[in-house]
């Protein structure tokens, strides 16, 4: 993914007068059948990354689309140049949204909060209601100035954060840092589900002002990974050819390694 | 005189294929986190501003079907040859 132009400051900018909508590639089949009438490279296949700029009903392209933005623009500028106006063409209505941005599941919310290098903020409860409440109270916070795109959210039950390190097993709303593979992670801040917004709020707001987060190489990530066996299944079979070629060449060394300690004395 | 205009059109086009097969062997890796800015494994502090993504497709459709504004659609596979963490 191309972080250039999405983490450029006048395409951040523009993006408030967008609804952004960022799945992950080969982790749900109808949202690949999606992708796949969006964009698809050569072979015909979906592959890693897709881009497009789509009118409300996603039934218009308003971008050229590609595996990222640098497929339709030249520059952040001139992205950013082309979405504002754009939304000057469609300036939406004030209609109030009280869906939270988040991830399908946990297991996904955690892996992308580490590809991101942001916290995870996870509304956990078993109750339905209770967690109804508190994914609206998120979704009234997480647009504000002070937040936006600055955590990553999930509404999810005790039982998908259970291994995660610090976990009391109640309910309430967590603050969870990603491990470096987002496989784990670890609690740094906690409020009780009847807690004030208010009070959550400015809490989450000195958090991102003190944050220290990572951040990561992805040559010694990837590198390290493959060393130490981190494998992550996807939902759907991956059809990008060039991931295919590397995992392919991820397989043939671990084989060969394998065969390499057999052989060691004592092995 | 044309002996030694060959050995510079000779020295010059050896040179350029020399660069020529050195940037492959440069690892993608390494142009990639330069291409991105990317500092190798440092911290940062503070967490500045970035986009708000929905994450579930579904959730971003109903949304702009509902307030009318134009979609950013991106997907990218939070995985890189099977190691998650990395896009």
């Amino acid at each position: 993914m191309d972080e250039s132009f999405l983490s450029d400051a006048n395409i951040i900018e523009a993006s408030r007068d967008f609804v952004c909508i960022r799945t992950a590639t080969y982790e749900d089949a109808e949202e690949a059948e999606f992708l796949e009438k969006i964009y698809t490279g050569r072979s015909g296949d979906l592959e890693n990354t897709v881009f497009a700029l789509l009118t409300p009903d996603a039934d218009e392209f308003l971008s050229r689309s590609g595996r990222g933005p640098q497929f339709a623009y030249r520059s952040p500028g001139q992205m950013a140049d082309a979405m504002r106006t754009i939304s000057l063409a469609y300036p939406g209505n004030d209609s109030e949204v009280t869906i939270l941005p988040q991830m399908k599941n946990f297991r996904l919310a955690l892996n992308v909060a580490s590809c991101d290098a942001l916290p995870l903020v996870a509304a956990v409860s078993d109750d339905p209601d209770q967690l109804a409440t508190m994914s609206a109270a998120l979704s009234s916070i997480a647009f504000s100035d002070a937040l936006a795109g600055r955590f990553h959210f999930v509404a999810t039950n005790t039982g998908d954060v259970a291994g995660i390190h610090g976990y009391k097993s109640n309910p309430g709303i967590y603050v969870i840092m990603p491990g470096t593979y987002g496989t784990d992670g670890e609690i740094l801040a906690k409020v009780e589900a009847d807690a004030s917004l208010e009070e959550f709020s400015s809490s989450l707001t000195q958090l991102a002002a003190s944050a220290s987060m990572p951040d990561k190489s992805h040559n010694q990530h990837v590198r390290t990974g493959m060393t130490n066996g981190h494998n992550w299944e996807t939902e759907i079979p991956v059809t990008d050819q060039m991931s295919l070629r590397a995992m392919q060449g991820r397989s043939q060394n671990q084989s060969q390694r394998g065969q390499r300690d057999q052989r060691r004395p004592g092995g | 005189m044309k002996s030694k205009n060959n050995r510079r059109i000779i020295v010059a086009v050896s040179l350029a294929l020399g660069m020529a097969m050195t940037i492959p062997v440069v690892g993608n890796w390494q142009q990639r986190d330069q291409r991105q800015n990317r500092a190798p494994a440092q911290q940062r502090e503070g967490i500045p501003a970035g986009i708000v993504w929905y994450g579930k497709l579904s959730d971003g459709l109903e949304v702009a079907r509902a307030t009318q504004k134009p979609i950013l659609l991106v997907s990218a596979a939070p995985q890189c040859a099977g190691i998650p963490g990395m896009w």
